[in-house]
């Protein structure tokens, strides 16, 4: 079995479950023009998660990591919130948002590619600083965001789905596609695999792993125009705090391999799905938010170690 | 004096060291010279305690020797000095000369004041004055060299046990200066009664250094006495062994004074300038011993690393040398030494290793190329186990991941094909197969430009040798004769 498709098993037996557990999780309810209960909410909830553990999966692909992420999303969202107030409509603040998410990620590519600087440090640096310039773009206030697009984004349907799963599906899609019609992910896999010798074939390292990081800010800035819709509201405190390790965790559980060379977007789509669903499990289930990450790290723990792909290999091996 | 006794070391069905007496005496500079796999590291290995050998004995001042670590070899007085200090960026001069072995203060601290006065003196006994609390990754490759030599004559050693010093490859990165400086400084160190053996690969400077040679060929000592008894001719015929059975004659072609390559004056800071000219179809091999620095050459001409000098020319447009890619578009390619570290994507597939060259010079946002089409027919004719296309590269024998690895290249429709060792840990059967590929494209007109240790391969397969001596082609068109390419690489031309 892939690892991919061992962590789909692993979200199909969290939902068998709580479908077991949980009395009202299969209720799926026709409410006003749009479908409700506690599975739309998990996909509605865990769009944000799905599309910053894709980017995740591309840098991680490469060889590297973006830490960066959760900052991406509070600045975005701040940047949103206060374009907004300003009175600028949704073309200006979204471009604006998404284009704060480009730059950071150029700049971390800059760093690892220019710079030779270990990923892991490189990104490091929005990750700590980038939160203080989201304070610095909220004026230091939690900036309310009420503006129509907000409305719909947070909280509009579409086909009786949440405008916020259909983003997110629209733009993996679009990313899926542009992997599978073109060699880029090939080259992604290889860079990761081996950068001596992507070097010595001709392989533009730079400019596959620039792509990567750009993508992963990208999707970090839709995630946080995303989360301020949600909750109508920017907190460049709290607004995608430890996104990014989740992200990690997501990539790794879909079977991508952490040191790079081999990845799965639909594995990091299901790590994705997994969380969230523990996520609301683990609430449903009455366990106090507060001490909830404990059970969750968990479970992360064994879904991580049974999906990864040298599991299996030293299993054989202590068993021959 | 030391001594080793029918050393055997296996590494699975192979035999590294294959029954290896040999014997080093105290005030002498004896040379160890062999080709790549002649099994010389494994027995340096063995000697200074990295390694044990299977069966075989050694011993050192009349008793016996089987170090456990290679710090017990040291507290014996046997060390070894690498080809340059291996620490961390940031060690001092005083971190790397007393790297376990800190003197201590009356409290159990640490003695720096001691260390540092004692540096001083081991580093003025090696010819050495600088301060201790310098940064060894800042300073030249020679210093570092001198300091590794002092540290291993610095180590404390029991009483009466004398010192045997082992030196790799030592003058490998060092300028001529440097190198005379190092054989004083050697000299001196036998006068004093240590007992040095030196490895390397220039038979001049064994010739200028060394009192006794021994000649490792295949895991065995293939030839060993004083170095007056010796000399060029006779080493190199030790260390390449002498054609022992008759092959089928090969028609040689001579293409005259056809060219359609012609790379001239490649070189860099470190490589002498080269020129060199290819016919269409035609194959020169470049023969040279360890260390001539051929591999280095081949590198700058493919563009993957960068060359200072020179430039290549293919139909006599010229070919941009600065980066891969646009190398391999103007038709150059290469195939690396170490499949493994330079060559494949060891977890990714068959087909995607198959593809990395042809998509870097057509570009990544390409979708589906033409060529991918023709894998199936490809990896067929290639003799490459059915369905393997889709199969880790890794689940290959090292004789397919070869075949991989070249015909990466050849998708890529190359024009001069630059090939460093492509039998290196290939089988019998893939090797020939590998070269059966190579000739099938030489007919529609393929340059090949060839690297190999094995002088009668590369007499099989090439048209003429270009000779390499110590950086530069003393005679770029030998016929492709191994007596001749001998003669040729021991400066003993008629």
């Amino acid at each position: 079995m892939t690892p991919a498709r061992r962590a789909w098993s692993a979200l199909a037996l969290l939902v068998v479950v709580d479908l077991v557990m949980i009395p009202d999780f299969h209720r799926i309810a026709w409410v006003g023009g749009a479908w409700r209960g506690l599975p739309i909410d998990i996909l509605e909830h865990g769009a944000r998660l799905c599309l910053v553990a894709i980017g995740a999966a591309l840098v991680v692909a490469t060889g590297g990591v973006d830490l960066g992420i959760g900052t991406v999303m509070a600045l975005s969202g701040a940047l949103a919130a206060r374009l907004s107030a300003e009175g600028h409509g949704f073309p200006v603040v979204a471009s604006a948002a998404i284009g704060i998410g480009v730059a950071v990620g150029l700049v971390n590519a800059a760093m690892v590619v220019v710079g030779r600087m270990p990923p892991i440090v490189a990104t490091l640096v929005p990750m700590v600083a980038g939160r203080g310039v989201a304070h610095l773009v909220a004026g230091g206030a939690i900036l309310a965001v009420d503006a129509p697009w907000a409305v719909r984004l947070g909280s509009g349907t579409w086909l009786g789905m949440p405008i916020a799963v259909w983003v997110a599906t629209g733009v993996i899609a679009v990313v899926a596609l542009l992997l599978r019609r073109t060699a880029v992910g090939a080259g992604l896999a290889a860079v990761g695999s081996n950068p001596a010798a992507c070097r010595i074939a001709g392989v533009p390292s730079g400019r596959l792993i620039t792509l990567a990081y750009a993508t992963s800010g990208t999707f970090a800035a839709i995630a946080g125009l995303l989360a301020a819709a949600d909750v109508r509201s920017a907190d460049a405190h709290n607004l995608g705090q430890f996104v990014e390790l989740d992200a990690v965790v997501a990539v790794v559980i879909g079977g991508t391999a952490i040191s790079g060379g081999v990845f799965s977007l639909g594995g990091a789509l299901a790590g994705a799905l997994f969380l969230q669903t523990l996520t609301v499990t683990l609430h449903a289930a009455g366990v106090r938010s507060d001490v909830a990450p404990l059970p969750k790290a968990l479970l992360v723990l064994v879904a991580a170690v049974v999906s990864h792909p040298q599991f299996r290999i030293r299993r054989t091996r202590s068993a021959s | 004096m030391f001594e080793c006794r029918d050393l055997v070391r296996r590494f699975g069905p192979t035999r590294a060291l294959d029954g290896v007496s040999i014997a080093f005496e105290e005030g002498r500079i004896h040379g160890l010279i062999g080709a790549n796999g002649s099994g010389k590291s494994t027995l340096l290995r063995i000697i200074v305690g990295a390694e044990v050998a299977d069966t075989g004995t050694m011993s050192k001042d009349g008793a016996g020797w089987a170090p456990r670590s290679t710090a017990d070899a040291a507290r014996a007085g046997v060390s070894m000095v690498h080809q340059e200090v291996r620490l961390g960026p940031t060690s001092t001069v005083v971190d790397v000369m007393n790297l376990g072995r800190w003197p201590t203060t009356r409290f159990g601290f640490i003695d720096r004041a001691g260390a540092t006065a004692r540096t001083r003196e081991a580093l003025r006994r090696v010819g050495l004055t600088l301060d201790p609390d310098l940064t060894v990754g800042i300073l030249p490759l020679a210093v570092r060299q001198r300091i590794a030599i002092a540290r291993a004559l610095d180590a404390p050693v029991l009483t009466g046990a004398s010192r045997l010093l082992v030196l790799d490859e030592p003058t490998s990165s060092l300028g001529a200066r440097e190198v005379a400086d190092l054989f004083g400084l050697l000299r001196k160190l036998a006068e004093e009664g240590a007992c040095v053996v030196f490895v390397g690969h220039a038979l001049s400077e064994i010739e200028a250094l060394c009192r006794t040679v021994a000649v490792l060929r295949d895991g065995r000592v293939a030839w060993r006495g004083e170095v007056s008894s010796g000399g060029r001719s006779v080493w190199v015929d030790a260390m390449l062994g002498r054609a022992t059975t008759a092959r089928a004659t090969r028609v040689t072609q001579d293409f005259g004074n056809e060219r359609r390559v012609a790379v001239e004056g490649i070189g860099s800071d470190t490589v002498p300038a080269k020129s060199l000219d290819v016919a269409a179809g035609e194959c020169v091999g470049i023969a040279g011993l360890l260390g001539a620095g051929r591999t280095e050459w081949l590198r700058l001409v493919a563009g993957v690393d960068r060359s200072r000098t020179g430039s290549v020319a293919i139909d006599g447009r010229s070919v941009p040398c600065a980066d891969v890619a646009s190398a391999l578009r103007a038709g150059v390619a290469y195939l690396p030494e170490d499949r493994r570290r330079d060559g494949l994507c060891i977890g990714l597939t068959v087909r995607d290793n198959l593809l990395l060259a042809v998509r870097s010079a057509e570009g990544w946002w390409r979708g589906r190329l033409a060529v991918e089409e023709t894998l199936e027919a490809l990896v067929r004719r290639a003799a490459l186990p059915d369905g393997c296309l889709d199969r880790p590269v890794e689940t290959l024998s090292g004789g397919n991941q070869q075949k991989v690895l070249l015909l990466r290249l050849l998708l890529a429709n190359p024009k001069l094909l630059l090939l460093d060792e492509p039998h290196r840990g290939v089988d019998i059967g893939a090797a020939d197969a590998i070269d059966g590929l190579i000739h099938a494209r030489r007919e529609t007109g393929l340059s090949v430009i060839r690297v190999d240790p094995d002088l009668e391969a590369l007499c099989r397969v090439c048209d003429r040798i270009a000779v390499m001596v110590e950086g530069v082609f003393v005679d770029p068109s030998v016929p492709a004769e191994a007596e001749a390419v001998r003669r040729r690489l021991s400066g003993d031309v008629a």
